[in-house]
């Protein structure tokens, strides 16, 4: 059987310390290349079957230039046999901006072309991506090569003998459902499961490991539609809670310098369980939460 | 004296001495082939081992007794020996030779029963049963040679210097004056002599050959850097005793199991599984296995695995506070054997406790533990007008004196900020033209180098590499002992030869330069607590103590264990990740030793130290709370 995990390369900007509006404060450093962490669950998931039944070929298959060629080599190292690329070579080798990014009906028209080609019997793909967050790439995938598609799976299990598949999806707070399912099969993946991490000797043959191209046949789709602008958030203004206000001046003003929280004090209650409810009431008193006894009378 | 050897002597003395040659080779066969070439060894350092007994001498007690056993055996092995070529020498000196004999036989003899007493009063499962059999015939060798030489004198009368023998004297009261009792005696004596030299290499005495020559070869250089596996060639650290070294598998043959290491291991202390004796121990045994089984298999094809014998429990307690290895009386390391099989673990068998995965990813993807990434790596320094060596007008050497490194620690964790802001402030002070690199510098790699991963560990001290030759880094200055360690000793092996100081060793510096002046009391009573790191692995002891001193109003209080006993905070070798389960918490333990020093104020020059003893302290509930701070937080207080 061959399963086939679509990985994203992806910049992951997580910071913006730049000063040209034009970059939208953007700089270099600001950014990681990576492999999209749904996607690296996809594979683990992929692993697992792979681990626990003989005959089964896992592949990685990823689109456009390998921006993040280091971490998608480290998984290949961690256990895919392959690793397929499509438009390696027609696409430009600068940074992948997310808005230059072909539109998700324009992408999952080129996978499904390539999974054709490779016979895959079961994709998996990333619930969404880190960049991009359209999470649609899954479910145009399964529309074009008419499967059957489950989204946001956290568990995948194989049953051996009529070729169906039993997955665990979420089905969002906290909610869990057990599918069954026909293969062949598109299936979107969700975080949650340990990754595993690959071995020195692993790394080295996939560090020598040659990208495989594929090419689908023919012209690719137009896009559909057509991402016009893309805003970074503007930076959260930090809240900062009053300082407290027994302690010096000096520590104050670094609390509110620093921006952190201001530390609040409390008083372990140590000994009887009697003496400990004395000083429970106590201090319920003292800050007015209870009405002292005076009041009472 | 006379030669007093018949040809059966010779023989049998010859015998003994082949025995001894045969078993010495068959256990060198052991390691013999992996000896480098060119290996260097230190006399120096042999004989203040072998005759001072430095190191040994660290037990007074036992060191005392062992080192008069030592020369118990030894002066009167050299006296018989010389004396069989006949020589004539004046009555004067022969009898003063006659009374140091005598007194180094009594030296034996009090050292070995001293030796023996102890033993049988422990209940160690390895002790008694191995070191009876020498130390009885040690004890066979000392009385049958007194009851010979009194004997003899009882025969012939005390002569006109009894003072020459007092001990032989006494026995002389005792043994009758009878020839053949006193030629039972020295064949006694002799037989013993030759079965305890025959019996080197098969006993624990195999120790006088081993440990001597583990000494003489001891590592040279920085003391505990870790050596490089060559990756490439497909070493991945230690899966079996056939992937250590020479030097590592002499280590398991010179370890006699004294359990000094044990003693000052804060793993064992604090309840957990490790003990350096028994790694070094289950090496020397699965060492002995492969040769039986090598010559029934032919082959090691199915060598015992390391990770058989030593739980991951046991691998992964060890805080590679190097107290193992200071303590060693012979040289062994154990920690580098510990690290090797850390190595298979993570670089073999993709194996790693799973709450370390998290940080050593984190510094795949952003180049430092804590994940937060190099954009925000300069954050600890915003609008405080620390100069970014790479954001200057002109970088390069000609503006800057030294680098501040700041490290993981100093740049994320929000406590050692603190210290990191108070370094530029001291800098700044003292008028030091400096930088740091901000964006660009990345993990010295120590935290992937011990927990096992080799290869990020590379990657991680490369990229420094770079930007230190891009920007012509002439002295760095770093924050934090583990990134001294790392860059001082273990760049260099990577082509990057720099100076590298500690911050405490600077601060030094520009007091005794009186660049700064520290001006105000910050506490009364102070007390340390020496990082392994810094103290152990670089001897930087004095430079934290110096700047307690010339804080104004401070006394300094030294805590029970200190400098080379300090114990460790339970931060190092990667446990700053993993969790602890097992025992007591190591820093609960140093906190409640520090804390007895009734000290307000407590200094250490280490982040993850502070981090871990200011946990500990305050888990300890206390009235009052001492305070944990880095000295160099102490100095920038001090300065006003």
């Amino acid at each position: 059987m061959h399963i086939i995990v679509c990985a994203k390369q992806i910049r992951h900007t997580y910071a913006r310390t730049g000063t040209s509006p034009d970059t939208h404060y953007i700089e270099d450093w600001d950014g990681v290349y990576r492999v999209n962490p749904h996607d690296e669950a996809a594979l683990e998931l992929a692993l697992r079957v792979k681990d626990d039944h003989a005959g089964i070929t896992v592949s990685l298959l990823t689109m456009g230039p390998m921006i993040a060629e280091h971490e998608l080599r480290r998984c290949l190292a961690t256990g895919a046999d392959n690793l397929y690329q499509i438009d390696g070579n027609n696409a430009p080798d600068t940074a992948q901006e997310p808005i230059d990014q072909p539109d998700p009906w324009e992408k999952s028209d080129r996978l499904a072309r390539a999974v054709k080609s490779l016979n895959g019997d079961l994709v998996l793909c990333g619930k969404e991506s880190l960049d991009k967050g359209n999470g649609q790439v899954g479910a145009l995938l399964a529309h074009r090569l008419a499967r059957p598609f489950v989204s946001a799976i956290t568990d995948l299990g194989l049953a051996t003998s009529d070729g169906q598949v039993q997955v665990q999806r979420s089905a969002g707070r906290g909610v869990r459902e057990i599918i069954a399912c026909q293969l062949p099969a598109v299936f979107s993946v969700d975080l949650g499961v340990d990754l595993r991490l690959p071995n020195l000797k692993r790394r080295q043959w996939a560090d020598e490991y040659p990208p495989r191209p594929v090419e689908g046949n023919g012209e690719s789709a137009p896009p559909r539609i057509v991402c016009k602008h893309r805003f970074q958030p503007r930076p959260r203004p930090k809240l900062i809670p009053a300082p407290d206000s027994r302690q010096h001046a000096y520590d104050r003003i670094m609390q509110l310098l620093t921006g952190s929280t201001v530390e609040k004090k409390g008083e372990m209650l140590t000994g009887s369980p009697d003496s400990q409810v004395e000083g429970i009431l106590a201090f319920l008193k003292t800050n007015g939460f209870l009405e002292s006894d005076r009041s009472d009378e | 004296m006379k030669a007093l050897l018949t040809s059966f002597d010779l023989f049998v003395i010859a015998l003994a001495f082949v025995i001894m040659g045969l078993g010495l080779a068959r256990r060198w066969a052991l390691w013999r082939e992996k000896k480098p070439a060119g290996i260097a060894g230190n006399w120096q350092g042999l004989m203040a081992s072998v005759l001072a007994h430095r190191g040994i001498l660290d037990r007074p007690a036992v060191g005392l007794g062992h080192l008069a056993a030592f020369w118990g055996v030894a002066i009167p092995l050299l006296v018989i020996i010389v004396a069989q070529f006949g020589f004539i020498i004046p009555q004067a000196p022969a009898r003063l030779l006659s009374l140091i004999q005598d007194l180094a036989g009594a030296a034996l003899l009090i050292g070995i029963v001293y030796l023996l007493v102890r033993r049988l009063g422990r209940e160690e499962s390895e002790g008694p049963s191995r070191t009876l059999l020498p130390i009885i015939l040690l004890l066979v060798i000392a009385i049958s040679g007194y009851l010979a030489a009194g004997a003899r004198m009882s025969i012939l009368g005390t002569g006109e210097a009894p003072w020459s023998s007092p001990f032989g004297w006494l026995f002389s009261l005792i043994a009758p004056a009878s020839p053949v009792f006193m030629q039972m005696m020295i064949r006694l004596h002799f037989l013993a002599v030759l079965l305890l030299i025959a019996a080197i290499p098969y006993t624990f005495m195999r120790h006088a050959v081993a440990s001597p020559l583990n000494v003489f070869y001891r590592k040279q250089g920085p003391r505990a850097a870790l050596t490089q596996p060559t990756l490439e060639k497909g070493a991945v650290g230690a899966r079996t005793v056939d992937d250590l070294s020479w030097k590592q598998l002499l280590d398991a043959e010179a370890c006699v199991a004294c359990g000094r290491c044990e003693e000052h291991c804060p793993a064992t202390i604090s309840g957990k599984p490790l003990s350096p004796r028994k790694v070094i121990r289950t090496i020397r045994e699965q060492v002995e296995t492969v040769r039986t089984q090598g010559k029934s298999s032919g082959n090691g094809a199915a060598l015992p695995l390391l990770a058989n014998d030593v739980t991951a429990d046991e691998m992964w307690a060890c805080t590679s506070c190097m107290a193992c290895i200071e303590h060693c009386p012979v040289a062994i390391e154990p920690m580098d054997k510990i690290i090797d099989m850390r190595r298979y673990q993570v670089m073999g068998e993709a194996r790693l406790p799973s709450e370390a995965r998290p940080m050593l990813r984190d510094l795949e993807i952003y180049g430092d533990v804590q994940g937060k990434g190099a954009a925000h790596r300069a954050d600890w320094a915003m609008h405080r007008d620390v100069p970014e060596i790479g954001r200057s007008a002109n970088p390069g050497a000609a503006e800057v004196d030294v680098l501040l490194y700041v490290g993981c620690s100093g740049a994320f964790h929000p406590r050692n900020q603190e210290t990191s802001r108070a370094m530029a402030k001291i800098l700044k002070a003292a008028g030091i033209r400096f930088a740091i690199l901000g964006s660009e510098e990345c993990c010295c790699g120590d935290p992937a180098r011990r927990l096992g991963d080799e290869a990020l560990f590379r990657r991680l001290a490369r990229q420094n590499i770079t930007k230190f030759e891009q920007y012509q880094v002439k002295k760095i200055v770093t924050l934090c002992p583990h990134c001294l360690n790392t860059l001082k000793n273990e760049y260099p092996e990577l082509g990057c030869r720099l100076e590298v100081v500690h911050a405490t060793e600077m601060v030094t510096e520009l007091i005794r330069e009186e660049r700064i002046t520290l001006k105000y009391p910050v506490a009364d009573k102070i007390t340390l607590h020496d990082a392994c790191y810094l103290g152990r692995y670089n001897q930087v002891y004095q430079p934290p103590r110096d700047i307690c001193r010339a804080v104004p109003g401070a006394a300094l209080e030294e805590t029970e264990r200190n400098q080379e006993k300090g114990f460790c905070c339970g931060g190092g070798g990667g446990r700053m990740w993993l969790h602890e389960n097992i025992g007591e918490n190591i820093n609960v333990v140093r906190a409640q030793e520090i804390t007895a020093t009734d000290a307000d104020l407590i200094g250490t020059a280490c982040p993850y130290c502070l981090v871990m003893l200011d946990d500990g302290v305050k888990s300890l509930e206390m009235e009052k709370t001492p305070k944990v701070a880095d000295v160099i937080d102490i100095v920038a207080d001090a300065l006003g």
